[in-house]
């Protein structure tokens, strides 16, 4: 194994992980589905390490990996593997930060939903926007151009405003 | 709700779980599953393949062993289709799009000329695979039987076995491509237009 290669993608990986996870979750069906799928992202992000060139940053670059990954699951393209992919040293454990209060959790549940409810595109778009992506590195991952893709998040957010309102 | 609000909540959701690695066993865990991958890989392509890799020998002791030109002849063709078909299966492998560090958009435009190759594939399988294999095999069964005494019916019989088989094998493939292949690439196509709108 390359050292230098290893560090990067551990690195990278250790800095991204939860948000990795957020972006599997809105591509997968239920809990079991999000976790098959996150140990689907990391071991391919691993397999296609040799081809990272740094010409892009590494987060950006998982972000690319992540999303076609949960794209040809979404496809079928790629076969579930669930025989295949099992990694014991990867724990999902549940949230243990301050609670959130009755209202936010009810708010959540409406974003998720909503999310949910979009086509593949528009949910990768947006998850990236609310991951704090810039334009900039949203266009990369997407093939889209800058201006392509502000237009495309000021639509798909007013689209999410109106379904959280409309739910809530 | 405001932006930042939405991206705040979006991030804080309570029902998140938290990721964490055995770090001792991560990298070898990850490993060990990218050498599964590739050795499953490999068995696939094997697999695929077994069927024209086990023709291509036996036809060839044939052609040595039977003294008739025509089944010869049949043999012979019967081999270079082999090849042909395993260049195929290689070249469609080739074009599956494996490379996930391409743009959203490039992914999903690779993904569509992928189904679309396997789409035309399978609506010809006539063409390509079916009618040399069995127009073949029925030169190669004349070569063996017309000079048998009753050869004539065993001429025609294996004739319609061959049209039957041959009207399978398209029908067969036809209703593959429209229940697998067109609703994926139709999904594909779906989703390249909602990128790019």
């Amino acid at each position: 194994m390359d050292i230098e290669l290893e560090n990067t993608f551990l690195t990278g990986l250790e800095r991204n992980k939860q948000k990795l996870l957020r972006i599997c979750s809105v591509y997968a069906r239920d809990h079991e589905d999000k976790k098959d799928l996150f140990q689907e992202v990391l071991v391919n992000i691993w397999k296609s390490m040799p081809s990272f060139k740094a010409k892009s940053s590494i987060d950006t670059w998982m972000y690319r990996v992540t999303l076609n990954i949960c794209l040809s699951t979404q496809t079928k393209l790629t076969k579930k593997k669930k025989h295949f992919i099992n990694m014991d040293s990867v724990k999902l454990s549940q949230y243990e930060g301050p609670p959130l209060t009755e209202e936010d959790n009810q708010r959540i549940l409406f974003l998720r939903s909503c999310i949910k409810m979009m086509n593949d595109a528009d949910k990768g778009v947006i998850t990236l926007y609310l991951e704090e992506l810039a334009y900039k590195d949203i266009a990369t991952i997407t093939g889209l151009t800058e201006n392509h893709v502000a237009v495309k998040i000021k639509r798909i957010k007013k689209k999410l405003l109106n379904c959280i309102i409309e739910k809530s | 709700m405001m932006e930042e609000e939405l991206k705040k909540l979006w991030q804080s959701s309570p029902e998140q779980e938290q990721v964490k690695f055995e770090k001792s066993r991560f990298m070898m865990d990850v490993q060990a599953n990218v050498d599964r991958f590739h050795k499953s890989m490999k068995q696939l392509y094997l697999r695929e393949s077994m069927g024209v890799i086990i023709i291509i020998p036996i036809f060839l002791i044939y052609a040595f062993i039977f003294p008739q030109p025509l089944t010869k002849v049949a043999s012979g063709l019967i081999i270079l289709w082999g090849i042909y078909i395993l260049l195929v299966i290689r070249k469609t492998k080739q074009q599956k799009p494996e490379q996930y560090s391409l743009s959203y958009l490039e992914y999903l435009q690779q993904t569509r000329a992928y189904l679309e190759l396997q789409k035309k594939l399978r609506k010809n399988v006539l063409l390509w695979y079916a009618l040399p294999l069995l127009s073949f095999s029925f030169l190669f069964l004349v070569g063996l039987l017309k000079d048998k005494p009753d050869g004539k019916n065993a001429i025609i019989t294996s004739g319609i076995i061959c049209v039957a088989v041959g009207i399978a094998i398209h029908f067969l493939n036809r209703i593959s491509a429209k229940k697998f292949v067109e609703p994926k690439l139709k999904k594909v196509n779906d989703l390249i237009q909602a990128l790019e709108e």
